[in-house]
């Protein structure tokens, strides 16, 4: 089954290091994973967007065409972005930061990442494995465990405790929260 | 290297790995987007194995330190994109004078001049195959996945030695930077690595100058003059003659020998799809949604982009109705295509993307079905 | 004892394109009589050079020769030189070819000091092309392409180098081939970057458009200007004008020479895989990963 994850946000948000987590994780469990980070000249600041691509099968055509789980920490990268959603596509924003999501028949969860993560970890940083641990609960494609597995393996010397710390925070603050239709989010943001 | 290794690496860094197992130990380069990956990582690598890294003050120094690396002994490489790879022409064109070794990687950006510089296009084929000035034949490698990008990246430093001729190898951002999961080649799934003296005892006939570098007693005399087979600058037009015919000979007559592509459900086809690089994933994706239609389509993803697989397009086109060429740039392999068809009764069809966006399925797949209802 | 040029040339490759009365020769023998001199080997050297006049000189010259594209022969030589750095590199270029195509190279050349020497024959025109004027021209000068005399601005080359970095900077003329190799001698012999500029003489182009049609004459002119440094340090800012200095203008023996310093970077970036294999060795548990970054590195300053 291929899925298909894109993270997009800002430059400095963390949003690349999560999709190359999310794929490295699939690579790890033996799947077919592919990563493409887009960034713009602007290093930090600019939108920037990462897909990933995960099947059990040969990856063919190497990029999105119908998103499974979209994760959003900018309005202009949503503007950018917010491309290859299908109707059932789960979405997730941060609503401090995107606050007109336009019109779509899709289910968004409103979850203030950077709040949270700013609360947990005290460090904006840690963004990246806040967005993991959402991604882990709201979808079944990579095993809260392997995921775990890929930060411990992979998060810079002296910075694991605080992302998973971070990856945590992410998974509870899932909880309790309930979709909203894309069309009202717009409506109580107006 | 006999086990298998299963990675999770983006194009560049594939380039920069292939170019280490290939022995390439030296890099010559200068910073610019979307191929700087690969000099950073060399940065990294050689130094660790004996290499020389440099990173020169412009393109043009990158190349003149290539072609000097080159002939100092070195299996010498560079990677640049767009603008640099036009800065480069003239001493590429030296090192193809002058039938010097070395490997050149072009990640095609958006162009002309500054252009996008990070989004992905395929405008640089015609300027690998023209770009210097003169006579000349090129060798130039447009994989499309990322073990084929490995297997071409080896392949480019053993074709490089046996012909005595840089070797271009073009890629697109869309392979640059996308990383994936692939299993590395084993030894005998690659061309041969071997030293260059190896080459020198079999391949000699493909150099007109002396097949030597420098410091090997033979005081050889290397000139992008027009030289005779001592290395020496002549004008005597029989000489000149032959050296030319030489230069574009030796890399035109063995066409088969350095051809490859990839063919996939040819045998019945009615419409032929004739692509490369990235744009071949999303071919074959196509081709295998209009074939649950009913739609005899095929594809043919030419690897070896120069020599041009003239022969091989002209028994396919032969054999099909209609052709469909989906490229990143505005239709430079439809007219080679085109050429290589000679006025056959064919119908050309283009998919061009420039905006940056990689071609799609559907783009390519709608394409076949108008095509299809055109028949 | 005097020696034999003809193991040094190719004979065989003569005549030569240069003018009767060129003093490109004089520089040829006189490189030729340096690296003699100081018992270097053919097979060992490298003698590169781009395009113009002066850059035919490798063609002549029975070692291993490289005659590459205009400006850029510095770019070449320093691949060369990193590819095997135990062998000599040695450079000859034209006033146009070093300076105006190649003036990027020839700055960054000094910048790293790399163990080259570059003798730049400055003859104040482009000589092989027709006569235009060069970044080495002086002011009001008549070329193929000043015809109302030429009104940009020249180059001191030896400053420029010195202020880029060059360890070694001498000048020196065609009229004393003795004093001339004694300052090239000092460059071949100087671990770094030497550069070694040769004013002289290009009397079909130059002289014949500026009232020195006459070689011996041009030559004499040349020579008459020139000012041993130590007399010219004496000399009030009206005194030396139209002069120029003579001698080795700079030398550094403090910053590090490039091949030396680059041998030490990769001994540093094999030190550390070894040691990263040793801690992975020590914690089997851990996935073989070398660092990129990091460490103390040497040459942080």
């Amino acid at each position: 089954m291929r899925s298909e994850i894109r993270f997009a946000g800002v430059g400095g948000q963390g949003n690349i290091l999560a999709g190359e987590w999310v794929a490295l994780a699939a690579h790890n469990m033996g799947l077919n994973a592919l990563q493409s980070p887009t960034y713009t000249a602007q290093v930090r600041g600019g939108p920037t967007t990462v897909d990933v691509l995960i099947d059990k099968e040969p990856l063919g055509y190497p990029r999105l065409t119908s998103i499974d789980f979209f994760l959003c920490l900018a309005q202009g990268a949503w503007k950018l972005f917010a491309t290859q959603l299908r109707d059932d596509t789960v979405v997730v924003v941060d609503p401090n930061l995107v606050k007109n999501v336009g019109q779509g028949p899709q289910m968004v969860y409103p979850i203030p990442i950077i709040q949270i993560t700013k609360q947990a970890v005290e460090k904006p940083v840690f963004t990246s494995a806040v967005s993991l641990g959402i991604f882990c609960r709201l979808t079944n494609v990579i095993p809260r465990d392997n995921m775990i597995h890929t930060i411990e393996q992979n998060a810079p010397a002296g910075t694991v405790e605080k992302n998973l710390l971070a990856f945590n925070t992410g998974w509870e603050s899932v909880e309790g929260v309930i979709p909203v239709p894309r069309n009202e989010l717009s409506v109580q943001n107006a | 290297m006999n086990v298998r290794d299963r990675v999770f690496w983006a194009g560049n860094e594939i380039i920069a790995e292939a170019a280490v197992r290939a022995g390439c130990n030296f890099y010559a380069g200068y910073p610019i987007t979307p191929s700087s990956e690969i000099a950073a990582l060399l940065s990294l690598r050689l130094p660790q194995l004996g290499g020389v890294f440099l990173q020169m003050e412009d393109e043009i120094a990158a190349m003149g330190a290539v072609v000097g690396g080159s002939l100092g002994g070195s299996k010498a490489m560079t990677a640049t994109s767009g603008p640099g790879f036009s800065l480069k022409q003239e001493n590429l064109g030296y090192a193809i004078m002058t039938e010097t070794p070395c490997v050149v990687v072009d990640v095609q950006r958006g162009g002309p001049s500054t252009g996008t510089p990070t989004a992905p296009a395929q405008g640089d084929i015609m300027q690998a195959r023209w770009g210097t000035h003169g006579d000349h034949t090129i060798i130039a490698l447009t994989p499309g996945y990322p073990v084929e990008v490995y297997r071409e990246t080896v392949r480019a430093f053993h074709l490089s030695e046996v012909y005595r001729t840089p070797v271009i190898l073009l890629i697109d951002e869309v392979i640059a930077h996308t990383t994936e999961s692939f299993e590395i080649p084993t030894d005998s799934e690659l061309d041969p690595v071997q030293p260059r003296n190896w080459y020198q005892e079999k391949y000699a006939e493909n150099s007109f100058r002396p097949f030597f570098d420098f410091y090997q007693g033979k005081h050889i005399h290397v000139t992008g003059l027009t030289h005779n087979k001592a290395g020496f600058a002549t004008t005597v037009p029989e000489i000149v003659q032959e050296s030319i015919e030489h230069l574009v000979n030796k890399i035109l007559l063995k066409q088969k020998d350095i051809e490859r592509n990839e063919s996939y459900m040819l045998d019945d086809a009615e419409i032929a799809i004739i692509t490369f690089g990235s744009p071949g994933r999303a071919s074959k994706v196509a081709v295998d949604e209009a074939r649950k239609e009913g739609i005899k389509v095929g594809l043919m993803r030419i690897i070896t982009f120069w020599p041009f697989p003239k022969d091989t397009i002209r028994a396919l086109v032969d054999n099909v109705k209609a052709v469909i060429v989906p490229e990143m740039n505005m239709g430079m392999l439809r007219m080679e295509v085109e050429r290589a068809a000679m006025r056959r009764d064919v119908s050309l069809h283009g998919v061009n993307r420039v905006g940056g966006v990689p071609i799609e399925p559907k783009d390519v797949l709608e394409k076949i079905r108008e095509v299809h209802r055109g028949l | 004892m005097a020696f034999s040029y003809a193991e040094w040339l190719r004979p065989e490759l003569m005549p030569h394109i240069w003018c009767p009365g060129c003093g490109i020769g004089i520089v040829l023998k006189t490189l030729i009589r340096s690296m003699e001199s100081m018992g270097w080997d053919q097979d060992t050297t490298g003698f590169v050079s781009g395009i113009g006049c002066t850059s035919r000189a490798p063609g002549y010259v029975n070692m291993n020769t490289l005659h590459t594209t205009h400006g850029r022969a510095m770019t070449f030589a320093t691949g060369l030189k990193m590819a095997a750095p135990e062998r000599n590199v040695v450079v000859m270029a034209g006033d146009g070819d070093s300076a105006a195509i190649g003036g990027n190279h020839l700055i960054h050349s000094c910048r790293r000091n790399i163990n080259i020497t570059l003798v730049i024959v400055n003859n104040e025109i482009y000589g092989m092309t027709g006569g235009q004027f060069s970044p080495t021209t002086p002011g009001g000068s008549k070329a193929a392409t000043s015809p109302y005399g030429n009104i940009d601005p020249g180059f001191d080359l030896c400053k420029l180098c010195i202020a880029a970095g060059a360890t070694y900077v001498a000048r020196g003329h065609v009229a004393n081939a003795i004093y001339l190799e004694r300052l090239i001698k000092g460059g071949l012999s100087h671990k770094g970057f030497a550069v070694i500029e040769v004013m002289s003489n290009c009397h079909t182009q130059f002289g014949r458009r500026n009232k020195h049609p006459d070689p011996a004459e041009l030559v004499q002119h040349i020579a008459s200007n020139a000012v041993m440094l130590s007399k010219w340090e004496k000399l009030t800012a009206e005194e030396r004008e139209g002069k120029y200095p003579i001698g080795v203008l700079h030398k550094d023996t403090e910053k590090p020479e490039y091949t030396e310093q680059y041998a030490k970077l990769q001994k540093f970036a094999q030190d550390r895989v070894r040691e990263a294999s040793r801690k992975i060795a020590e914690a089997e548990s851990m996935k073989p990963k070398p660092e990129a970054t990091g460490g103390a590195s040497p040459f942080e300053v």
